[in-house]
Order: structure tokens, then sequence, then C-alpha cells
């Protein structure tokens, strides 16, 4: 075994092995630094070369590439509050609002440091770990990963920012949002409006760049301002060599959240999607002063991205010894495996045991590199926080909805994420936290999906008595009893406002006034919800409801809170109409509205031009009429777009793009020397 | 006659010359057609999945029997279980033969009338079409205390649990009739994503008994059968233009379902059930994978796209590349045998439809 654990370091060390890991790295950083990309993107990308190549070679390229992709998606998730990937969405919480302070560079050295610890952590801690790895996950089935599920549903007392109430209100809209299409139980699609396009579950990335990315964005376009609220040279501390150290000072909490990473990681299905939140939620219950939590706690960005790392090799010993992919990603390692005339099983630990320690070397080695080359360009990419907003807004915009696209290349993708982005506007305003409803939609498919094939396999709830879900039900309460004594503990004295608003930009944004009128619209939504749910078959039909009810129960307690709110409110400026005028006024509502009504009109040109031309014309129109800068630079911004757009997008990535009315009569009377990718 | 054999002599010279001119004069409307283009292969699957890399295995090699050689590049559409990227091709591809499509076939959706199909397989230019080898059932070798050795035993297994996706799976179909006819009682258990999913069910006991792929039961299964945890019981064969099995090259331990069904029950197989297996059987027998292009599609291009596929797959290459890639080749067949089904869709039996569709429910949870 030792043998093979040195030859495997050796193949890997070997020309070319060595020079595809770090081509695969540096496609690595790129790829997940972009949001939308992410590591299922990039061996898609990667995969047709490697048709030709030796093993240990296309499986160093594959596997530096997608090592990396949870520690360069970090990039976006602190400096633009918009998570790179799916597994750094959780790092948004703390991380942007500490690029916010002008601590980026603190953030992301802690960042880098623990995912370079977690990545490592996980290889090595799988690699000794093999004989268990089988029997854990065939003791796993679906009660236990329905049970887990809603472990990581408890989760969303930690996630709620102080309301709990609002919190569980927003998770039940999550759930509600992952049954959209087929039923699990039967062909029964549920709240399509009869549109391909919500025929299948809504897709995640537009969902989650709509509800984190446009309304941080949109906050740099109305505010103009820099993403740090502090000049460059007012900040104090903050540096790389800070986070590097909170890393080191925090390493118990970095043990917990990679070994939590590992092990879940490894089960097929789930592990993968919500090890972030449940990091995240765990070092939020564990923490003695939870007070800085979602303000710019540098613990909150340590525990996702130790965990995220590690389920790298997590899922990818599974996959390689047994055949069992642990998610999308690690279903396409299976099939480069099978490409290379490899069959996953005992072979590959014992014959070719050689050729899997290379790749949990890959996984080491694409992680130190990796650590080391970006807290080489942690500083450069800090400065990006005190860049002018009008700067950023338009390249952020076209990432967001260029990742958007690449969810089902659908205009549905471009207007859910529209949707999503008002929604998150109207979220972040009111007071209602945003993070339940991601976990919940990750989740609720999930659980659903577990629930019926639990109780048709089991017989009812014959499977509530088994041993492991039984230990996950005194999880469960356990970390419902946290988090009720953080809502029942005397609650400290509150920071005034203006203090808050110093160090984080919030605290007067949120408004009942805005809260009320959200929180009717989703009463209503769940109760519309609920009587549609009734036309269809008790099996289609349970899960949808049994999140309706509750989600109606609560919002309705919502309602009357945010009426008393507003009673205040009303009280404080002496009626409704100047309330209204004052927090539209502070909150610059109407400066908001101008921003979706560029993004709408963006929308709509796409239909008549394409793509190509919609996203440069945004920039041009953008910078000069909103951010008052030149043609000049305008014009450039735009070329330099339109050309990430036409190679990066188009040449590279092969993207169907959408069809519009441009593209049905523009070939016709274009010059047969003039590619026409270059324009539709 | 000294002269006529003169003029045939020199007849005979411009004829010959004529001939060998011809041989270097390139062919406008082939050559021409594909020179310096890009062929989009449409994937309607998740890309690195099992469609994804059979589709590569022969798209790639497409190109060099294009007259051309355009490029191929393959781009994926997945959605709505492989429907959005039909729908797509159906209404808004290009016709100019820059789009060909890659994917399982399948026939009975459109029977059924199933909710999201916007689009007719009758209507597509059918370019080349291809059968994987035979779906397997594969179950616990511990479903009877005695541990289960030959299909013989099926008989005695009691409390079977069938893993499988939906109750309108061509898969699931196969599973449920074959136990059916045979009159074992088992439970359906159903929602599992995938043959990835279903074979870690059954490999953990949460399923008993499940059908699958060949290609998922001779990777992932092949350690568990070899350790003797797991067992193929039977194939279900594709059928000949009499409605006899064909024997499955590919698959060589284990009988055919109809061979058992007649084995055990000593006559043949009948009834709903058997009608509802035969037609997934029928129509999986004459495709189960295609390549098509848009209706109304340039004949021209139609025509040598058909060409380059029917050389492509006769080339020893493309063998090769199969073994490695899929870890078995495909039987290619002839597109007069899958179009004449094809367009034989709108005569089929309404009964036979209406029998299908009640067996479809039938298997639907309450």
């Amino acid at each position: 075994m030792f043998e093979a654990f040195f030859e495997g370091l050796f193949l890997v060390f070997q020309w070319p092995a060595i020079g595809f890991l770090m081509l695969g790295v540096v496609t690595g950083i790129w790829i997940g630094a972009i949001p939308g990309l992410g590591g299922i993107i990039g061996l898609v990308l990667l995969l047709p070369f490697t048709y030709g190549m030796e093993p240990v070679s296309a499986f160093a390229m594959l596997l530096g590439m997608y090592a990396v992709t949870s520690t360069s998606d970090t990039i976006a998730s602190i400096m633009l509050g918009v998570p790179g990937t799916a597994a750094s969405q959780a790092t948004i919480l703390d991380g942007y609002p500490l690029a916010q302070k002008g601590q980026a560079a603190r953030a992301l050295g802690a960042a880098f440091t623990v995912s370079a610890f977690g990545g490592v952590f996980g290889a090595f801690i799988l690699a000794v770990s093999l004989p268990l790895i089988l029997p854990i996950i065939l003791s796993f089935n679906s009660p236990e990963l329905f049970m887990l599920g809603v472990l990581g549903l408890a989760m969303v007392g930690s996630l709620s920012g102080g309301s709990i109430l609002k919190g569980l209100a927003v998770a039940c809209l999550g759930i509600l949002l992952s049954t959209i299409g087929f039923a699990e139980a039967d062909a029964i699609p549920r709240y399509d409006f009869d549109l391909d396009y919500l025929m299948d579950n809504l897709p995640m990335i537009p969902v989650v760049l709509g509800l984190f990315a446009i309304p941080e964005v949109m906050e740099l376009a109305i505010r103009n301002t820099s993403i740090s609220k502090i000049p460059a040279d007012q900040t104090q501390g903050g540096g790389m060599l800070e986070g590097i150290r909170d890393a080191f000072r925090n390493w118990w909490l970095a043990i917990r959240c990679a070994a939590f990473g590992t092990y879940v990681g490894i089960l097929p299905g789930l592990g993968a999607a919500i090890v972030d939140w449940i990091a995240y939620g765990h070092v939020v219950q564990s923490s003695k002063d939870k007070s800085q939590f979602g303000k710019g706690d540098i613990r909150g960005v340590i525990a996702p991205e130790a965990a995220n790392n590690a389920t790298k090799g997590g899922a990818l010993i599974p996959t390689v010894a047994f055949g069992i992919p642990g998610s999308l990603a690690t279903a396409i390692l299976l099939g480069a495996l099978l490409i290379q005339g490899l069959k996953p099983g005992p072979e590959m630990l014992t014959t070719h045991l050689n050729v899997t320690f290379s790749m949990v070397w890959s996984i080491i080695i694409a992680n130190i590199v990796v650590a080391i080359l970006l807290m080489i360009l942690s500083r450069q990419i800090a400065k990006v926080s005190f860049v002018p907003g009008h700067l950023l807004v338009p390249g952020v915009i076209l990432f967001v909805f260029m990742g958007a696209w690449l969810g089902g290349a659908s205009l549905g993708d471009w207007i859910t994420a529209f949707v999503m982005g008002i929604v998150g506007f109207l979220m972040k305003r009111s007071g209602w936290p945003r993070p339940p409803l991601i976990l919940a939609l990750i989740l609720g498919s999930i659980m659903e999906n577990s629930l019926q094939i639990s109780t048709q396999a089991h017989q009812g709830i014959g499977w509530l008595t088994r041993p492991i879900v039984l230990i996950i039900v005194a999880i469960i309460g356990i970390t419902l009893l946290f988090s009720s004594k953080s809502v029942f503990r005397p609650k400290k004295k509150k920071k005034t406002i203006k203090e808050e608003k110093k160090t984080t930009g919030k605290g007067i944004e949120r408004s009942p006034l805005i809260s009320l009128p959200f929180s009717i619209v989703l009463f209503l939504l769940f109760v519309w919800a609920f009587f549609e749910a009734q036309q269809w078959p008790a099996p289609v039909r349970q899960f949808p409801v049994a999140a309706v009810v509750p989600g109606a129960c609560l919002t309705l307690l919502a309602i009357i809170y945010d009426a008393k709110g507003v009673l205040q409110s009303v009280q404080n400026h002496g009626k409704l109409r100047t309330a209204w005028d004052h927090i539209s006024e502070t909150l610059l509502l109407g400066r908001a509205m101008i921003f979706f009504g560029y993004l709408l009109a963006m929308i709509i040109m796409m239909l008549v031009i394409g793509q190509k031309l919609v996203i440069p014309a945004f920039i041009v129109i953008y910078l000069i009429r909103w951010g008052k800068y030149s043609w000049r630079i305008a014009i450039g911004y735009a070329i330099g777009g339109w050309a990430l757009l036409v190679v990066f997008y188009d040449q590279i990535l092969h993207l169907f793009w959408y069809q519009s009315l441009l593209a049905t009569w523009l070939p016709s009377i274009l010059p047969e020397w003039i590619p026409r990718w270059l324009i539709i | 006659m000294k002269k006529r054999f003169e003029m045939t002599k020199k007849t005979g010279i411009v004829a010959m010359a004529m001939l060998f001119l011809l041989l270097f004069i390139p062919d406008p409307g082939f050559a021409q057609l594909y020179k310096d283009k890009t062929v989009t292969v449409l994937i309607g699957h998740p890309a690195g999945g099992g469609i994804d890399r059979m589709a590569r295995v022969f798209t790639d090699k497409l190109g060099d029997y294009i007259p051309g050689n355009p490029t191929m590049v393959v781009k994926t559409m997945p959605g709505a279980g492989g429907y959005k990227a039909l729908n797509f091709l159906y209404a808004k591809a290009p016709k100019d033969g820059t789009l060909l499509w890659f994917g399982p076939v399948q026939f009975v959706d459109q029977l059924i009338g199933s909710k999201g199909i916007r689009f007719d397989y009758k209507k597509f230019e059918p370019v080349g079409a291809i059968r994987v080898p035979p779906v397997v059932m594969f179950g616990r070798t511990d479903i009877i205390s005695s541990g289960f050795k030959s299909f013989e035993d099926i008989l005695k297994a009691d409390g079977l649990k069938l893993a499988g996706t939906t109750p309108k799976s061509g898969i699931d179909i196969q599973g449920r009739s074959a136990l059916e006819l045979l009159g074992v009682p088992f439970q359906y258990v159903t929602g599992y994503r995938g043959g990835a999913k279903i074979a870690l069910a059954v490999q953990s006991g949460e399923a008993n008994i499940a059908v699958t792929g060949f290609a998922n039961y001779s990777s992932r299964l092949a350690n568990p059968v070899k350790e003797g945890k797991m067992l193929g019981m039977w194939y279900y064969p594709y059928l000949d233009s009499s409605e006899e099995p064909i024997k499955a090259e590919a698959i060589t331990d284990m009988p055919d379902f109809i061979e058992v069904y007649r084995k055990l029950k000593g006559k043949n197989p009948e009834g709903p059930a058997w009608e509802a297996l035969k037609m997934i059987l029928e129509f999986r027998s004459v495709a189960t994978n295609m390549a098509m292009m848009p209706p109304d599609t340039d004949e021209a291009a139609v025509d040598i796209l058909r060409k380059g596929w029917a050389e492509m797959m006769m080339s020893e290459e493309i063998k090769v590349r199969q073994n490695k890639v899929l870890g078995y080749t495909v039987e290619s067949v002839p597109l007069s045998v899958t179009n004449d089904k094809l367009q034989s869709l709108d005569a089929v039996d309404p009964k036979r439809i209406e029998n299908l569709k009640a067996y479809i429910a039938a298997g639907a949870r309450k």
C-alpha cells in the first residue's frame, strides 16, 4: 500500500502529468472565479481532451481543475457577494460584509488557507479510511438521507439572521419552489403553467444568482459606491496575513468542518449540495458570541470554505472504488474513468491502486498550489473592493446573466434570474432572510424523493425506527434546542441603526413598509398553491401541501408582526404617505426601479438582437447614461465584454444562444466571409 | 473496318480520359456543402452521462466520413427527460444541415401522449439507427434463503422489492410485466433517479431486484456479480419481424425473458402485461438510439450524413472505440426498418395504446 501511495506521487510528478495538472489548476482558477460556471462545466469542457491521454495525465488535468474551483469560487463570493459556484453560497454571508468593511484580503487569506487545508485533509482522510466507505454509503439509504435533509432544514434557525419566524416561512417557500415540475411520485407536472421550462425543477444557478447577486450589484449601481464602504487608506488591519492567522487561530473549527465535508461528501446526492450550509449552521450554533455573524465574522468564512473543499476528495473515492458517484461532477469523472478503459471496483484498490493514489495526490497538490497562487494574487484581487461600483456593475451583470443562461440555455433562465433579483431585493430591504430559501430549495426535491422511496420501501413509517435515523433525530433535537435558546435568550442592547449602517451598510434598509406587502403576497401565494395542489393525487400533492400549510400560518404571523411595524412607522412620521416617502428616499427605491427597468429592457432587447449584441449594448448605455463615463471607456469595455462572449462562451463553451429575431434573417444577407458566430 | 476501329479507339480514349478527369473533379455538391462548416451535435441529456459519452464516440469520428470533413461540436440541451432538445430540433433548429441530434428514442412516449412532447418522430430526417445491448433483470442472491442460483429460483422468491424510476419508464414496464407474467408477488418502489441510484438501492438492500441497462450491469455491478452477491437473471430480447426473440451477442451468461417464461410456464406469454411488454420490446427492436436531423432539412445534406454514418458504422476504428469507451459494440439497424416502423406510428391499434396507458396507470402510487 505504501509503495502504491508513493508510486502515485511519482506518477503525478512525471512529465507530462504534472504539466496537465498545472493546466487543470489554471483552468480551475478561471472556471471557479466566474459566477455560474463551476467544476461541472469545467469537467465537461476538459473531458473531450482526455480521450487520447493516458489515465494519470487525464485525471491530473480533470482533478487539478475540479479540486480548485471551490477555492477560486471564493473570490466572487467575497469580493462581489455573488456565489462563484454552488459550493461557496454560504461564504457570501460573512465574506462579502468583510469586503464591505475593507477586509477582503483578510477574508481571502483565511479562505484560501482553510480551503487548502480542507482539500488536503479530505483527500488524506479518505485515503486512510477506504475500508469504511462502502459500509457507510450502504448504510445511508433513503430514510437516512431524508433525515439528513431535515437536519439541514433545522439549520434554518442559524441562517435566519435573528428572524426565525420569517426564516421558517422562507424555508417553506423554498420547499414549495422545489416542487415545481414533474412530481416524484407520478409523471404529473406541478405549478408548471404549461411551460416546458417549468417541467423540470427550477434550476438552481439562476435562482441563486438572482437572489444574491442582483441585489448586491444594484446596491453598487444605485449608491454609486465601491464594494468597500471604507476607503483603502482608512482600512485598519484586515490584511492577508491576518486572515492566515485567523485560520490557524480557528484550527479546531477548520478540522471539524473539514471532517463534516469529507464524510457528508461521500453520501450520494446530498453531500456536496448542502455541506457549506451545514458547516455555516454549525459554526453559528457552536459559537458563544453570535453577534457578528452575517455582518463579517471571519469564522463564517472559515467554516464553509474548510468544508466545501473537503467534499471533493470525499466524493471521489466512492466513485473510483465502487462506481458510486456522489454528485453530477463525480458522475462525469466516472465517465472519464470508463473512457480510459478503467472500471470502478476492487481493481482500483489493488491492480490500479497507484492510479487511485495518483488521483488523491492530484487533489492534494492542486489544493496546495492554488492556495499559494491565489495568496500571491490576493492583494491585487482585494483591490477590486475599492474600484468604483459603476465600473464593476456591467461586468458582473454579464457574468450573472451568462451564468444563469448556462443553467438551461433558455429564456426562462434570464427571467428567473430577473424575478429572483426583484424578490432578493425586496427580501433584503424588508428583513426576510434569503439563505433558508436556497437551503430549502436544494433540500426540497432530495427530501421529497427520499421520503417517497422510504414510505414505499419501508412500509409507511417503519423506517423511523432505523438506528441511524434515530441518531439523526437526536442530532436534530439538539440543533433545535440550540436554535430555540438563541430565540428565547434575552436580547442584548441593540446597536443603533446608525452604528449598524456605518459598519455594514445595513440596518435602516429593513422596513416593515416593504415587508408587509411582501408578507401578504407570500401568504396569497401559499394559499393559491394549496388550492392548486388539490387537483393532484395524494402522493403528488402531499409534499407541497406539507410546505404551504405551515408556510401560510407563519406568513400570517409575519403579517401581524409587520402590520405592527407599519403602525409604529406611521406614528413616527405622522402619516403613511410621509413614512413611505421617507423610506422610499432612504432606500433609493426610485433608482432601484430604474435599475430593474434597465435589466428588463436588456431582456426584451435580447429577444430582438440576441445576447452577443445586447450585453455590450447594456454595457455602453449603462456606463454612459448611469455611470457618466466617456464614450471611449464605454466602447472599450463593451468590446471587451463582446470578445468574452464570443471567445469564451461561444467558441470554448459552445453555448446555445437565444434564437433572436435578428438571427432569423441576418444570416441570409450577411456576406459569406463574416462568421455568423461573431454576431448571433 | 479500320476506320471504324480507329473511331472506336478514339472514342474509347476520350471516354477513358473523361472518366479519369472525373476522378479529379471534386463533386461540387458533396465536398463543398460541408467544407469549412461546423456541424452541431445536439444532445438532450446532461454532459458526461452515458448518452453524452455514446454521442461523442460516434459523432467525434463522423466528421472524418463526410466529404469536406466538417468540424463536429457536441452541445448539450438537457431538460424534460430529453424532450426539450427534441422540441427544439422539431421547431427551431436550422434546416441547412448544420444540426444533428443524437440520443435515445422513446416512440412509445409519443404514442401515449406524454406531456411535454411537441414533436413528431415521423417528421424528423433519420440519419442512423442503432441498438444497444438489451436491458437486464438483476437481483440480490439473498432473495431466497438458499441463495438465488438460476432463473428457476425466481418462483421461490418472497418479499421482492422492484426498484424503478417512474411507472412510464420503459425499463420499469419491462421489470413489472415480467414479474407479473411469472406470477411472482413483488412490491414496486419508484423514484430512484437513474441506473446508479437503482444499483445502489439493490446493493444496500433497500430494494432487491431491478432492471438496468447492459452498460450499468457490466460496469457498476460487475464486482457484486463476481462476488456472488448479485445475479443477472435474464435479459429482455429484441424481437424479429415474426415477434420471435433475437439472441443477444453481448450477453452470454443468462437466458432471454421469453425463453425463461416458456421454460417456467410451458407456453407463450399473453395477456395485458405481455401486450405492454411486447409493445416496449417491439419499438426498442427497431432502434434504441438514433441520429436525426430537423424536419425538412436540405435533402443533399441528409444524404451526405446518412452515407457518412453508414460508412463510419462499418469501420473497424469505430468498433475499437466503442469497446474502449462504452465497453460493448452497438448494432446498426437498417434505416428502412426503423423508418417503416416510424411511419406506422399512427397506425398502431388504439386498443394497444389504451392497454399500455392502463398498465402505466396501474403502476402509479395511489
